[in-house]
């Protein structure tokens, strides 16, 4: 069973770009804190970000190792109720992921923002039916629209050169979860495009300007606590940690590094804990931002890992891409 | 753990520490109080600081060459320098932008009034300037007793609040 939430590794950059068309001034005015330092869209103001990701998995580790053997995984037998350890045998999964966030500044300090992962595409490769009958497949993959997230952000320290942002929000069971295999019965968890739960996100942002608008630091964390889905499947808590610096290069480009560092729990069904579930990762995240126009920016990050555990034994990623585009209006 | 047993229980103190929080970022007014003081150097290389306009009327405005309402305003602030009595101080803050920078746009745009460079916005961060541009009008005696806060402010403007607060 492959532990896929590489969404969710991306989450804390999504949020962190949707105000990057702030780069540009309101009809009065023009907020310092820009790009990704910012958490808040300006008052009255709404940033939608277009983004898409691709994640290609396909390295193996065991633990924290990297591993030359078979990636043998779990199996959740939904109709049943029991779980089949090595039951398949994971070769890839391809992940292409596209998501629409829109925020609004409803005062100065306070942003509500909405995440729609609109696109939810993985590609799935493995070997089925182990150990008897062992038979390849690259028809398990799942497509579909993915769980809505709402979160309320406010700055509880807003200076010229310190930022406090703290959020709440709510991630939505929007998203298909029971999207049946090749063989009818309910798909791996962890490549559906919804985790079937809905699940408060609590989060915290500081930027500090050492120039401002042109060099800043940011620390975050956030986390997500999970709760069960109705199929008895709880996915294990994740906690995402967060840090790097932007510099303003020239009126156009702007350069980011960040260290994105996700801790989720395994997963757990029927208060089982599901093998090969679970996984700490931690990738270093260097990037672009290029102001197009007064209310238009182009990202693009690429995400490479440089710590990866799974329990047992997994596929993990061996890069991400991330471009998109934000709009302020 | 279903979602109403997670408010129950996991939920509710995060709200009230995050309430907490809240409380503890309510921070004292600018506007009513003594005028934070500073020590800046203008473009031209001249040390200014707030103890050199004591006993002024002084126009204090935060803005960047980024900022595109700001670079509006500025002939405004021209026109104010020019018109206005001696003991009316108008006052340009840059926030964090090179001096050639700085001097090129005052030389373009025809400004005399000073141009101070808050290279490392440490004085916009003890007028808590937050979003540009930003206006401050500060009476002979130290005080802020105004803050316009975005752009759109005319010569006609400054002189009327001017007016209005002697």
């Amino acid at each position: 069973m492959k532990k896929l939430c590489m969404v969710l590794v991306s989450v804390f950059i999504a949020l962190n770009l949707t105000s990057w068309a702030e780069a540009s001034c309101g009809s009065s005015n023009c907020t310092l804190i820009r790009g990704s330092q910012s958490g808040l869209a300006s008052e009255g103001r709404f940033v939608v970000d277009l983004s898409y990701r691709y994640i290609r998995q396909d390295d193996k580790k065991k633990g924290s190792s990297d591993f030359d053997g078979n990636v043998d995984v779990a199996k959740v037998e939904f109709e049943t109720g029991a779980i089949e350890p090595q039951h398949h045998r994971e070769f890839r999964t391809i992940n292409e992921l596209a998501q629409l966030d829109v925020s609004y500044g409803i005062t100065e300090r306070f942003t509500v923002s909405l995440s729609v992962p609109f696109l939810n595409d993985r590609k799935h490769e493995h070997i089925d039916g182990l150990p008897g009958s062992p038979e390849f497949t690259n028809q398990d993959g799942t497509n579909g629209f993915g769980d809505i997230t709402l979160m309320l952000k406010y700055a509880v320290w807003h200076t010229t050169k310190h930022q406090l942002i703290m959020g709440a929000g709510v991630k939505f069971n929007t998203g298909d979860f029971k999207l049946l295999n090749s063989e009818g019965e309910i798909n791996e968890p962890t490549i559906m495009p919804g985790t079937g739960s809905t699940d408060p996100v609590l989060s915290a942002l500081y930027n500090f300007s050492l120039i401002p608008n042109r060099l800043g630091f940011f620390a975050s964390v956030s986390h997500r606590f999970t709760t069960e889905n109705s199929l008895d499947y709880e996915f294990g808590d994740s906690t995402f940690i967060d840090g790097g610096a932007s510099y303003r290069l020239n009126e156009k480009i702007s350069l980011i590094t960040q260290i994105n560092t996700r801790i989720s729990r395994r997963d757990e069904f029927l208060g089982m804990g599901v093998p090969n579930t679970g996984v700490t990762f931690i990738n270093i995240t260097p990037g672009v931002v290029i102001t197009a126009s007064e209310n238009v920016a182009l990202y693009s990050h690429v995400q490479i890992p440089i710590y990866q555990r799974v329990n047992e034994v997994n596929l993990v990623p061996n890069f991400g891409l991330m471009a998109g585009i934000s709009y302020g209006f | 753990m279903g979602f109403k047993s997670f408010v129950k229980s996991r939920c509710a103190p995060m709200v009230f520490l995050s309430l907490f929080l809240l409380g503890m970022a309510a921070s004292p007014p600018l506007v009513g109080g003594p005028a934070p003081i500073f020590k800046l150097e203008s473009v031209d290389g001249e040390v200014v600081s707030m103890s050199d306009l004591k006993g002024n009327f002084v126009v204090l405005n935060f803005w960047s060459t980024w900022c595109v309402p700001c670079i509006k305003e500025m002939p405004e602030f021209q026109k104010a320098h020019q018109s206005l009595n001696p003991k009316v101080k108008i006052i340009g803050i840059n926030l964090a932008e090179s001096r050639e920078k700085i001097g090129e746009f005052a030389q373009t745009n025809h400004l005399s009034f000073p141009i101070l460079l808050d290279a490392y916005g440490n004085v916009s961060q003890e007028y808590k300037v937050v979003n540009l541009p930003v206006t401050f009008f500060i009476t002979p005696d130290g005080v802020v007793r105004e803050k316009i806060f975005g752009g759109g402010i005319t010569q006609k403007m400054i002189e009327a609040k001017i007016n209005q607060l002697h």
